[in-house]
């Protein structure tokens, strides 16, 4: 079979659309990038891929994985700010309102469709904002990415009926918050609801090009293919290899704890006392209390 | 994340109870087992885990010795096992020096020590 080589669009495509996922996540353009970033480095030296291969469901693992990394520093960098926060509240609670319910829409004949304005994009990102993760990365697999449903759960290292299902509810909630807005999405099948938003995030999509420019600068050279790289590619590929890794590793601990925790005996003690038994001295003489002045005699 | 925390207190749990030693009851023993520690049969049940370990591992050694030397093992071996921890540390102690006394010296204290009837076990 024929590879056909992939074009640098397609790459560019994938990557800003990796970054705009990573960007709504993380809610921070820099922390974006660097998990961008850090998930090509891994790709290439970890698991032997290479850039072109940004549309597979390998690399939405990796991103998705890097991302949940990017995410918890910032949670552990917020940490002492929040603690302190909440032992000294600040005097003055700011009730300032949100993005996503001061985005207006521009609506009236002559104005272009919700999902061709600016604001739909954002308004879109910011509703995706608010879901689980686990809905929203549903959303992106299955209806940003176009990822057929048994590769999303791959990437995912779920069901499909858990992404299917993750998938409906983020788009029914989407469709309850477009309509509030006043977007005419009433009485529209969910698929058209999921591409007409998935439209909507692409128009953002063109500012986000020198972030993805820094992001790619410099990849490093993929790692040359050996044992290792195959497992690992195993383990990451296979719905379950992480589950099963992670098992693997609790089990082997288990044996190693149980070796140790097994109740040997000493083997010198035991033969020791086996002598000791089966002796010429009676254990009366062995417990006698006057056994010392004896023997210091 | 709920259910991966779920899993892994699970591991943890299952790791503790199976890290438990094994505490083989009378009825689990081979017929060899029970033949050689037939004198410890009636308290086998309560005794603690690394007890029987230790027991269990007298037993191949037995198997080696002189029948004479068998016979005086399973006449002791009820005193012992009810000895305490710190008891059977005397009586190794004891036995060691016992052992490294000269032939002469070690008759004499052994004598001395037998002439006179005492309370303890």
């Amino acid at each position: 079979m024929t590879r056909h080589p992939i074009p640098s669009s397609d790459i560019d495509a994938a990557g800003l659309r990796a970054l705009q996922l990573a960007l709504l996540v993380l809610g921070d353009e820099t922390a974006a990038v660097v998990a961008l970033r850090d998930t090509l480095r891994v790709m290439a030296t970890k698991y032997a891929l290479d850039i072109k291969e940004t549309a597979s469901p390998l690399f939405q693992r990796l991103l998705l994985r890097q991302v949940r990394r990017a995410r918890w520093r910032q949670r552990l960098n917020a940490l002492l700010p929040d603690l302190l926060a909440a032992i000294v509240p600040p005097r003055i609670e700011t009730m300032a309102p949100g993005t996503l319910e001061t985005l207006q829409l521009e609506h009236g004949d002559g104005r272009p469709a919700w999902q061709a304005q600016a604001s739909g994009g954002r308004l879109v990102q910011e509703s995706l904002r608010l879901l689980p993760a686990r809905q929203r990365t549903a959303f992106w697999l299955l209806h940003v990415e176009s990822l057929p449903l048994r590769q999303a759960a791959q990437a995912l290292a779920r069901t499909r009926r858990g992404v299917r299902r993750d998938g409906a509810r983020a788009v029914a909630m989407l469709t309850a918050i477009l309509a509030l807005k006043g977007c005419p999405v009433a009485g529209m099948a969910p698929e058209a609801v999921a591409r007409d938003a998935a439209m909507a995030l692409k128009n953002l999509r063109p500012g986000l090009a020198s972030a993805w420019a820094t992001a790619r600068h410099d990849p490093a050279a993929p790692a040359r293919h050996n044992a290792a790289v195959t497992w690992r590619r195993l383990a990451l590929g296979h719905p379950l290899g992480t589950r099963l890794s992670l098992l693997a590793t609790l089990t082997a601990a288990l044996l190693l704890g149980l070796s140790f925790a097994w109740p040997r005996a000493d083997q010198a003690q035991t033969r020791a006392d086996v002598q000791l038994l089966a002796g010429d001295v009676p254990l009366s003489v062995l417990l006698d209390p006057r056994f010392d002045e004896a023997a210091n005699d | 994340m709920t259910k991966v925390l779920l899993v892994l207190s699970l591991c943890v749990a299952a790791a503790l109870a199976a890290a438990q030693p094994a505490s083989p009851d009378w009825g689990e023993l081979s017929a060899h087992q029970q033949r050689v520690l037939a004198p410890v049969s009636g308290e086998w049940n309560r005794f603690a885990p690394a007890h029987k370990a230790r027991l269990l591992a007298m037993v191949p050694l037995y198997d080696q010795l002189a029948p004479a030397a068998q016979q005086r093992f399973t006449v002791r071996l009820k005193t012992w096992a009810e000895l305490t921890g710190e008891q059977q540390d005397l009586a190794r102690q004891h036995w060691q020096r016992l052992q490294a006394l000269p032939a002469a010296q070690r008759a004499g204290v052994l004598a001395k020590l037998q002439s006179a009837p005492t309370a303890s076990p």
